[in-house]
């Protein structure tokens, strides 16, 4: 990736930016991701978190919470963040692989890429495109974050300043989850020829490639290491909050840098 | 001049068919070129390769002295790539504006370069009109205004008047003829006269050869005149051939005469005889071209 322009690429990201939150289309993906928000509060967080913060089910919910290494997380102050953590951890992925399952292939099919392409060189488009999307979800998640907060203080929590400060901890925590997704995407665009086509793939290679690398590793002792490149490989381990700096911070980084050199290389090579 | 385009033995295959073989030309800072050849021929992979938009198997691209898509051709290289489309989510200025400000402009000139373009091309009244609501000419027409953002030196325009009424046809080649004292027009059509009209050098393409590299169409000006009659006579031939610097005349499609001469035989200039021996036998003609038309040349 050679000499990149900042301002092009700023100019990109800025573009994306209006492609959700300045287009009719935008406006109803946000309706709808803010109604099926709207279900897992009223039905999930909200219900879960009195379950945690119950006396009468607190032996309960230590024995399941430590079975599945969750303590640390019972520990904060707002109930509701905690099982906003949780749910998020889980949901927010498939969020960013949705937002983002249209970053350069259907500009390519229809051609628009030839007009921008005069431009901008591939590299900045694609490193802009990401940006972008990654803002997008940056914002989304901190709209559901904070109306997890919002939720507490309905419910009569107080939320001090180390509530705010975890707050934090757990929006960078789940940005740094949605990068490799996010970053995925951005490798499969520039191979497939729509929106769709790129959720089918990743939903093949994720499937067909779990079950390869399931098999080979009966017969290759080491195999089995090949799910590390697997976005959110590490989610299980990072959910307890006490994950080690390498499954916390390294492993979705170097996914990330990864997945868009390998990206870059792609699209440099693709025809238009 | 200076020297926008240098390509030599360049060759491009998809998969066993081979679009280009071993095309070699230039085109210097000059009059529009005119990009010609049959269906299939490799024009527009041959504008593709140009443009950047696909890798070439063998043989040297430059473009300004750099390869194509290179960062340093931006603002200097536009183009209308054939069949592409713009995106249905924007209006035409927005994404207009978002070309001009990735090319430089603030976002205040981008609106006013994003307002130009749309009017020399006749959309003055449809900044806001996404590119569905547009018929099929009036997208293409967005598409030629978005190559005249900034100050490119070297336009690529494939199939540019294709699918245009003849009122805006004839507005995009007058703003090609109106422009061409700056900026060097590279223009692939099927419409010969229209490439007669405009250009000055041809590249003739066919199964992926250059056929022809011509420095100028009326390069057989000197000994060719082509008469397109109304009506036909017998005794054209015969008087035309009387005239003393006329070696030989035939008749080609239509009503249409190639007149071949000896300039040193004349006594003076022939198109007046011609013309004058016309209107002595009361003979209608459409158009005198001189030398052989563009069609008569390739085909």
């Amino acid at each position: 990736m050679s000499s990149l322009n900042v301002q092009r690429i700023w100019t990109i990201i800025q573009f994306e930016l209006t492609r959700l939150f300045g287009s009719k289309r935008g406006v109803v993906i946000l309706g709808a991701f803010s109604c099926i928000w709207f279900l897992i509060y009223y039905y999930l967080i909200s219900s879960a978190a009195d379950l945690v913060s119950s006396g009468s089910f607190k032996d309960i919910v230590i024995s399941v919470f430590g079975e599945l290494n969750l303590l640390n997380i019972l520990e904060w102050g707002i109930p509701q963040l905690s099982v906003y953590w949780i749910v998020a951890m889980y949901l927010l992925p498939v969020f960013a692989l949705l937002f983002s399952c249209d970053q350069t292939c259907s500009d390519r099919e229809r051609g628009t890429l030839r007009f921008i392409l005069l431009r901008t060189t591939r590299s900045e488009l694609l490193i802009g495109r990401f940006i972008g999307q990654v803002l997008i979800v940056s914002i989304l998640i901190t709209i559901t974050l904070s109306a997890s907060l919002i939720l507490a203080l309905t419910k009569g929590q107080s939320i001090s300043i180390n509530d705010l400060g975890l707050a934090c901890k757990v929006l960078g925590n789940l940005i740094l989850v949605t990068l490799p997704f996010i970053a995925s995407m951005s490798l499969i665009n520039s191979f497939v020829k729509s929106a769709k086509m790129s959720i089918v793939t990743y939903i093949l290679l994720y499937v067909l490639g779990g079950i390869l690398i399931n098999l080979l590793s009966y017969l290759v002792a080491d195999v089995s290491l090949l799910f590390y490149i697997y976005p959110g490989e590490q989610i299980d381990r990072v959910l307890g909050f006490n994950a080690s700096v390498f499954d916390q911070y390294v492993l979705p980084t170097v996914q990330t840098i990864g997945f868009m050199l390998v990206a870059n290389f792609s699209l440099k090579r693709a025809s238009l | 001049m200076s020297l926008l385009v240098e390509v030599n033995g360049l060759s491009k295959n998809f998969g066993d068919k081979q679009a280009l073989n071993n095309v070699s030309f230039e085109i210097k800072k000059g009059e529009p070129v005119a990009l010609v050849g049959p269906n299939g021929a490799g024009k527009t992979t041959l504008f593709s390769i140009l443009c950047g938009y696909l890798p070439y198997d063998t043989g040297n691209v430059k473009i300004f002295g750099s390869s194509p898509a290179s960062s340093s051709t931006f603002n200097k290289l536009a183009a209308l790539p054939q069949d592409a489309q713009l995106d249905p989510a924007y209006s035409i200025e927005e994404q207009l504006k978002f070309y001009a400000q990735l090319q430089g402009f603030s976002r205040k000139q981008s609106v006013i370069e994003a307002h130009r373009t749309l009017d020399l091309v006749g959309l003055k009244d449809n900044y806001k009109v996404k590119p569905l609501e547009l018929s099929h000419g009036m997208r293409k027409r967005v598409s030629i205004a978005q190559s005249l953002i900034g100050s490119p030196e070297l336009i690529m325009l494939d199939e540019a008047t294709a699918g245009l009424d003849p009122k805006h046809a004839k507005d995009v080649r007058e703003i090609v003829s109106r422009l061409s004292g700056e900026i060097t027009f590279v223009l692939s059509s099927h419409d010969l006269s229209e490439l007669e009209r405009l250009c000055d050098q041809v590249l003739y393409l066919e199964n992926g050869q250059l056929k022809t590299h011509q420095t100028s169409i009326s390069i057989d000006s000197e000994s060719y005149l082509t008469l397109r009659m109304k009506t036909l006579d017998n005794k054209f031939i015969e008087a035309v051939k009387s005239l003393s610097s006329v070696t030989d005349v035939n008749l080609l499609q239509g009503k249409e005469y190639l007149i071949s001469y000896d300039p040193t035989l004349q006594s003076s200039p022939l198109d007046i005889e011609v013309l004058r021996l016309c209107h002595t036998n009361n003979w209608s003609y459409t158009q005198l071209f001189n030398g052989k038309t563009l069609e008569n040349q390739l085909f």
